[in-house]
């Protein structure tokens, strides 16, 4: 009996803890939401409370005065884009990294983790130059380049170590029945990774949504700047409208988090298939 | 289910590369580049300066700004454009931030557009790497622009004689903004005129309660700019500086300025700031002015829009400004003050003919006598004098600055003037030197080093 | 490793590789390459290059700007493996078992900073830390712990440890729903077939999960490092590398070098000291993880 009560304790201590953790993870982003609601006085004089009355235009100031519309389009375009390349690809390479041994293997996977560790503001310059040089400046696919290549060494590792985990059984009988290589990669295995593919989607999709370096170098037209440029636009020489500020972050970080709630349904139902007799 | 999923995934990138492919196909055609325009007006054999031409301009004054020069920079945009409209301007505005950021990585790719914005400290390197001509031709031949500027416009940029820039705003980056209400609460009856007087007043503010001077430093230009570049006048004198402009001597170590490190650590050390002085910045510096927490603040002469637009009435109403008193055996004017233009228009050292006539023709409609005069209207203030001022549309706090700006002798601004590693170690120095973590004689050494790298 | 039988020709395999490996190459490697070339000069940007051999690199081994950057980042890496890593490994463990509710609701929300940018993150936290207005002090004080209030960004001894803090808590979701996923990798035989059943169904994440996810967590270990020897914006948006270089760490030394100071060949010789740092992390750890694997 005493056993009972200890686990239930535990159990509800268990709870708590958690519960206390995921308010402190959701408050910052409630403060955002509900200081965009105020005024850049209100603001100034207390940042803690709630908004007397309600100011919605800030937001309308942000989509506006910001652009937020247009950069909004080109945000999706890029970053839509850039993720299907990085998972075909990521995959791609993420298996033929984890399965087999071949000449140069293990150069390759320390290419990509060279990719991992460079910070991007260092290789600025350079990638101006060059994509100065080639031409590639200041198009439509012009972030989509930079957006692929840096997104796929942590792809690549995320999916390779869980392809490693998954028995090589499957592909073998694949094989046996006549498969291809491309069927067995794409019709197979592909699908096995459905847990780990949403997760890099989300992953890799973030990462190309609030890209910032070169958004702002390799883009000159304002019909092709992205979200975390237009919400960058309204910090003045000296001033910040700081709840208009808001505004514009929460419209930014809206689609993210729809995204995000409508794919981890995915992840969710493999979870609790898997802790299946709990 | 499989082979839906890979169905669709081949599909879905079918779509996605052919419309990429489309849009890069559109976006290639449209659009000008300066080289084809070049070509084109080259070609195109003398003036009618009615030809059309289309000029490339990278600035900071994003449309959402409302800053003072950014509304009157727009203004006056609109009217040049429209008074010129065979001229094409295609701008592409950026956030100050932002602009910093592009305009290094454009100079070191070599790749600026025809029109854009210099900083003070980038100067010396948009020299060496020849991106940029003197201006003194263009100016010369025109005198009425070039006596619209106000004395001391173009110091900021003069290189060895030469003037490399054209200003748009004159900034006084010294002022002591203080609430006379507090202050006379506090037995202070008028501003303080002497060093001692001002350590005095500091004590009686302190012993109320009342945080004596809000001082927001995390951006760290804030302690160099605004107080150190007047306060180490005050013990320097100007002659010092020019010295250490042009390498004919002075150091950094020299007790002048050794002994302004100290007395700004001084101040520090008898509580004259905010103990979070590093972490808030000069925008949240001003909260606790408006709060009344806070007897004073000190910024330049952009923040006084700021108090215009944001500052509690009452608050507004009780503003006074005034400067850093002398020292005791300074060397340095009592009325001089850090000020200068610090940013100027230039344009892009390849230009030649139509454009850049035309871009100076630009360059005179945001820089001349009727742009001073939107300016001022806008709270803002120009390098040039304005063609009419109508006094009664300025807020009170603007004209009293006017009042006080008419007699002040302007002295450099030192990050504007001297090269930005050494103003990068300064900076970082100041923010361990309020702070007690560095002696002033150690920061001094330190900077002295880096100057003679 | 897959058998000999199911290898497909070199050909086929180096045709599947090509495309991205092009890519990657033109738009990581090459850069690269140039960085370290420009590295071996003395160059502001423009036409002036001055060749000085490895200079930059004699300079950067005796910079202590540099190691205490270094540092600062060493310090964010070990309060990550706890915070970001170890935390996570926990919350995964109690998303397995039976007791806790909400299960749902938990790793969404936890999730959720993560989604924000980072400087928006570095920002929300500015305000929190504020002396005056900050949420923490107001917190603080009004559960009679006010006395605890020290200048959270202001105290150079321990800034790097607030400064951490951010990064921690916008993460964790970041491993969380990457230990997720590949629990749901591990078959549910294998729970069938254990007998164990501790109090909370810890017991069992403990002897079976952990083991299995062996290989996700040398991943997540390996970007922890990564990721947090590159941290730039919520640094820099909260302190600035403040007071003074307290804060600074390593990327944002080199930005401050080749961006402000127009420093280009030394800039690009600290990025180098980065990349090179941080492959020297992840070698060493990895070879205390227990090279077992039979690749590295």
């Amino acid at each position: 009996m005493k056993n009972n009560i200890l686990k239930k304790i535990l159990q509800l201590i268990l709870n708590i803890l958690m519960l206390a953790f995921s308010i402190t993870c959701i408050f910052p982003l409630v403060w955002m939401l509900y200081s965009s609601l105020k005024t850049k006085q209100e603001f100034a004089l207390n940042i803690i409370s709630l908004p007397k009355v309600l100011h919605f235009d800030n937001y309308l100031a942000a989509i506006k005065v910001g652009k937020m519309h247009l950069f909004f389009g080109n945000s999706i375009f890029n970053s839509v884009v850039s993720v299907v390349f990085i998972i075909v690809i990521g995959f791609v390479v993420a298996y033929f990294l984890s399965r087999y041994k071949f000449k140069g293997r293990n150069l390759i996977y320390v290419l990509f983790l060279f990719g991992m560790l460079v910070p991007i503001h260092s290789l600025l310059i350079p990638i101006f130059i060059q994509f100065k040089v080639v031409g590639l400046l200041d198009q439509r696919y012009t972030l989509l380049l930079p957006y692929v290549a840096f997104g796929l060494p942590m792809a690549i590792f995320l999916f390779e170590s869980f392809i490693k985990s998954t028995p090589v059984e499957i592909e073998e009988a694949a094989y046996l029945d006549g498969g291809s290589t491309g069927t067995i990669i794409f019709r197979i295995i592909f699908p096995i990774c459905r847990p780990v593919l949403s997760t890099t989607l989300i992953l890799s999709f973030l990462n190309s949504w609030n890209e910032f370096p070169f958004a702002l170098i390799l883009l000159r037209k304002q019909s092709l700047k992205t979200i975390p440029i237009g919400l960058s636009n309204f910090n003045g020489q000296y001033t910040v409208n700081y709840p208009q500020l808001m505004a514009a972050m929460v419209i930014a970080v809206l689609p993210v988090i729809v995204l995000y709630l409508l794919f981890s349904k995915r992840i969710i139902e493999g979870m609790t298939a898997g802790s299946v007799k709990g | 289910m499989k082979n839906k999923i890979f169905r669709s995934i081949t599909l879905f990138l079918a779509t996605a590369m052919v419309v990429s492919l489309a849009a890069c196909g559109s976006s290639v055609s449209s659009d000008t580049s300066t080289a084809t325009t070049a070509a084109k007006t080259d070609a195109v054999a003398t003036e009618s300066s009615k030809e059309p031409l289309a000029l490339s301009f990278i600035h900071m004054f994003p449309v959402e700004d409302t800053e003072g020069n950014s509304i009157a920079f727009h203004k006056a945009l609109e009217k040049f454009k429209g008074e010129n409209p065979n001229i094409t301007i295609n701008e592409e505005p950026l956030s100050h931030d932002n602009y910093e950021t592009k305009i290094r990585t454009l100079a070191a790719g070599n790749e600026l557009p025809d029109i854009f914005i210099v900083k003070g400290s980038m100067t010396n390197m948009f020299i060496e790497n020849k991106l940029i001509n003197p201006v003194d031709d263009v100016l010369n031949n025109d005198k009425e622009w070039n006596d619209s500027f106000l004395q001391g416009a173009f110091n900021d940029f003069i290189v060895d004689g030469k003037n490399y820039g054209i200003p748009f705003q004159m900034l006084n980056t010294h002022l002591i903004y203080y609430n006379k209400q507090i202050l006379n609460d506090a037995g202070i009856s008028t501003f303080p005129d002497t060093w001692a007087g001002f350590l005095d007043a500091i004590n009686k503010l302190k012993a109320k309660g009342i945080t004596p001077i809000s001082l927001g430093n995390k951006g760290n230009w804030v302690a160099e700019s605004c107080i150190l570049s007047t306060l180490g006048d005050r013990f320097t004198g100007v002659d010092w500086f020019n010295s250490i402009k042009d390498k004919k001597g002075a150091k950094f170590t020299d007790p002048e300025f050794v002994n302004a490190l100290a007395a700004l650590q001084n101040l520090a050390k008898v509580g004259a700031f905010n103990s979070d002085l590093n972490s808030i910045d000069n925008m949240q510096q001003k909260t606790a002015y408006y709060n009344g927490k806070a007897a004073m603040f000190m910024e330049g002469n952009w923040a006084i829009s700021n108090v215009v637009n944001d500052a509690p009435k009452d608050i507004q109403d009780n503003t006074e400004l005034a400067l850093l008193p002398a020292v005791d055996g300074g060397k340095g004017d009592a009325m001089a003050n850090s000020a200068g233009a610090a940013w100027a228009y230039n344009v892009n050292s390849q230009l030649s003919g139509e454009k850049l006539a035309a871009a100076f023709k630009v360059l005179k409609g945001v820089t001349d006598a009727d742009y001073a005069t939107i300016s001022v209207e806008s709270n803002a203030f120009p390098a040039s004098n304005p063609k009419s001022l109508d006094k009664t549309k300025l807020a009170p706090l603007a004209s009293k600055y006017l009042d006080l700006a008419a007699k002040i002798k302007a002295v450099p601004i030192y990050d504007a003037q001297l090269p930005a590693g050494l103003i990068q170690v300064m900076n970082t120095g100041l923010q361990d030197l309020l702070i007690s973590s560095i002696t002033p004689e150690d920061l001094a050494k330190k900077i002295q080093a880096e100057y003679e790298k | 490793m897959a058998s000999k039988t199911l290898r497909p020709k070199g050909r086929v395999i180096a045709a599947y590789l090509a495309p991205g490996l092009l890519v990657y190459c033109f738009i990581v490697i090459v850069p690269l390459i140039i960085s370290l070339i420009y590295s071996l000069y003395d160059y502001s940007g423009g036409a002036n290059m001055k060749f000085i051999g490895l200079k930059n690199y004699s300079y950067l081994i005796k910079d202590m700007d540099f190691w205490n950057s270094f540092k600062n980042n060493l310090v964010i890496i070990f309060l990550s493996m706890i915070g970001q890593v170890g935390v996570a490994l926990v919350i995964t463990a109690a998303m397995i078992s039976k007791s806790l509710k909400f299960k749902a609701m938990h790793r969404n929300i936890i999730f959720l900073p993560v989604v924000v940018s980072a400087i928006v993150v570095g920002f929300l936290w500015t305000i929190i830390y504020n002396k005056d207005f900050g949420f923490l002090n107001y917190l603080l004080k009004s559960v009679g712990l006010g006395s605890l209030i020290v200048p959270w960004l202001d105290n150079p001894k321990y800034v790097m440890i607030s400064v951490s803090i951010p990064i921690i808590w916008q993460y964790i979701g970041f491993y969380l729903v990457i230990f997720l996923a590949a629990v749901q990798g591990i078959s549910k035989d294998i729970y069938e077939s254990a007998d164990i059943d501790g109090a909370i169904g810890i017991k069992r994440s403990i002897y079976i999960t952990i083991p299995l996810l062996s290989d996700t967590l040398k991943i997540a270990v390996m970007l922890c490092i990564a990721g947090n020897m590159k941290i730039f914006d919520h640094i820099f948006v909260m302190t600035g590398g403040g007071p003074g270089t307290s804060s600074m760490v390593m990327s944002q030394y080199a930005y401050i070098n080749s961006f402000v100071m127009f420093k280009l060949g030394y800039g690009s010789a600290i990025s180098i000291g980065i990349l090179v740092l941080s492959l020297a992390l992840i070698l060493t750890s990895r070879k205390l993880w227990g090279g077992n694997k039979d690749e590295e």
